[in-house]
């Protein structure tokens, strides 16, 4: 996936041993994940499966699992969520959150409650850094360089962000097959990281009619800023959010 | 109580880039573990230490060896599994208690396309991080000038956060991200030593 993860626990002095043993196990898990999906590595399963040299069911079963979670993103999100690009098979768009999102039950299962995983920008958070405080995430701003755009707290939940602020749009409205170019970014704060990424991914392709789906998707709270700089955020996220005056 | 922070390059086996441990009683006492040895100090990182973003341009011109590359260039596998081949440029300084040190160049890629080098210089005093510079970064064409400008201040105030500050995570992703974290070790690996 080329990306930075990182985990930040807390934890008693004695537990350390059990912190760094927990945080093993994660990111193997996050290596394993990277050989079956990288649509960069010629071995992975996704590779080898797209150039026909492997089927279905010879592939890791986590495959299936991703893009059942796959068809059912799509259908919530009316197609804007899309695990294909180029004729070829790539789940990537759901991959990242979804892994770190299991590196994180990872944690919490090795009696780990209070963690923060963060996967290339892409936030699972469980608990808090200290007792009485949620996790304060702060919002980069796709255009300012010098400020966030928000600072939310979340305790269980997760905060993902997707922009063109990067390399270029990459981002691609698959009914129209052209870059989305009315956001620059949409965050998007929710129970679960799978889809708080997927959802950010897929509102940046629906453009600002993005506002109006997020009226029937419960649970999960969004801020769109614009290229101008004119931003969105729905009722529920400026409830939620510090937002800077 | 205390906090570790563990961040790692998920493509990269084993690589550890930042690893610190704070005292979670409200001060900001961090300190990088990949200092050991070293005083924590109370010490509060301003907002003046993400030195980078004021001012990243003039920086560049300081390390002439790391042109980067130019756009378009093409790498025969996936990059981020490549190591920073650079050696650091630039010998420890060392004043009481006080360090700056350079980290290794890094090539910050996006799929099979190579933008230019990420480098940073740390300077650490009494184990903690007080400023971050980038002296080196892509700026081979206008596109990369841009978001270089951008997310190098942001990984600068991201690092510097992690020791303490009121924020705890950035959201919002940088492909230059890896590349940024990469460096940072390295420096901190000769800070140590």
């Amino acid at each position: 996936m080329g990306t930075v993860v990182s985990f930040d626990v807390s934890a008693d002095d004695a537990d350390e041993l059990a912190v760094r043993a927990a945080v093993k196990v994660a990111v193997e898990w996050l290596h394993h994940v990277d050989a079956v999906f990288s649509t960069y590595r010629p071995d992975s399963d996704i590779s080898r499966l797209n150039n026909g040299e492997l089927s279905l069911a010879a592939c890791s079963p986590l495959v299936g699992q991703v893009f059942e979670l796959c068809s059912d993103v799509a259908r919530e999100t009316r197609g804007y969520f899309s695990s294909t690009f180029a004729g070829r098979l790539d789940p990537t768009g759901l991959v990242k959150g979804w892994s770190v999102e299991r590196a994180s039950e990872l944690l919490r299962d090795a009696g780990l409650p209070n963690h923060c995983v963060n996967g290339g920008g892409d936030v699972c958070a469980r608990g808090g850094p200290d007792p009485g405080r949620g996790w304060s995430v702060a919002i980069t701003h796709p255009l300012r360089r010098d400020g966030f755009a928000a600072v939310v707290e979340v305790r269980d939940g997760a905060v993902a962000t997707s922009g063109t602020t990067e390399r270029g749009l990459h981002v691609v409205n698959p009914f129209t097959g052209r870059p989305a170019t009315q956001l620059a970014s949409v965050t998007v704060v929710g129970p679960d990281l799978t889809r708080a990424d997927a959802y950010a991914t897929a509102a940046l392709a629906m453009g600002d009619a993005a506002r109006e789906w997020f009226d029937e998707i419960a649970d999960y709270e969004a801020l769109a800023i614009a290229p101008d700089g004119v931003g969105w955020a729905t009722p529920g996220f400026t409830s939620i959010a510090a937002l800077p005056t | 109580m205390r906090r570790a922070i563990l961040a790692f390059v998920a493509t990269v086996a084993g690589l550890v880039v930042l690893l610190s441990f704070k005292t979670a009683s409200g001060k900001s006492t961090n300190r990088p573990v990949a200092l050991a040895g070293t005083t924590p100090s109370d010490q509060t990182a301003s907002s003046d230490n993400s030195a980078p973003s004021d001012n990243p341009a003039p920086a560049a011109s300081s390390t002439p060896s790391s042109q980067p590359s130019q756009p378009g260039q093409s790498t025969p596998t996936q990059t981020p599994t490549q190591t920073p081949t650079k050696a650091p440029t630039k010998a420890p300084t060392k004043t009481a208690g006080t360090k700056t040190v350079t980290g290794s160049s890094v090539p910050v890629t996006e799929g099979f396309r190579t933008f230019g080098n990420v480098q940073v210089q740390v300077t650490v005093s009494n184990g903690k991080i007080t400023k971050l510079v980038a002296v080196d970064y892509p700026n081979g064409d206008p596109r990369s000038y841009e978001i270089s400008r951008y997310s190098i201040p942001v990984l600068g105030q991201e690092v510097l956060s992690a020791q303490g500050t009121s924020i705890d995570i950035v959201s919002g992703a940088t492909y230059t991200t890896e590349a940024y974290a990469q460096s940072v070790q390295a420096a901190l690996d000769k800070a140590k030593s």
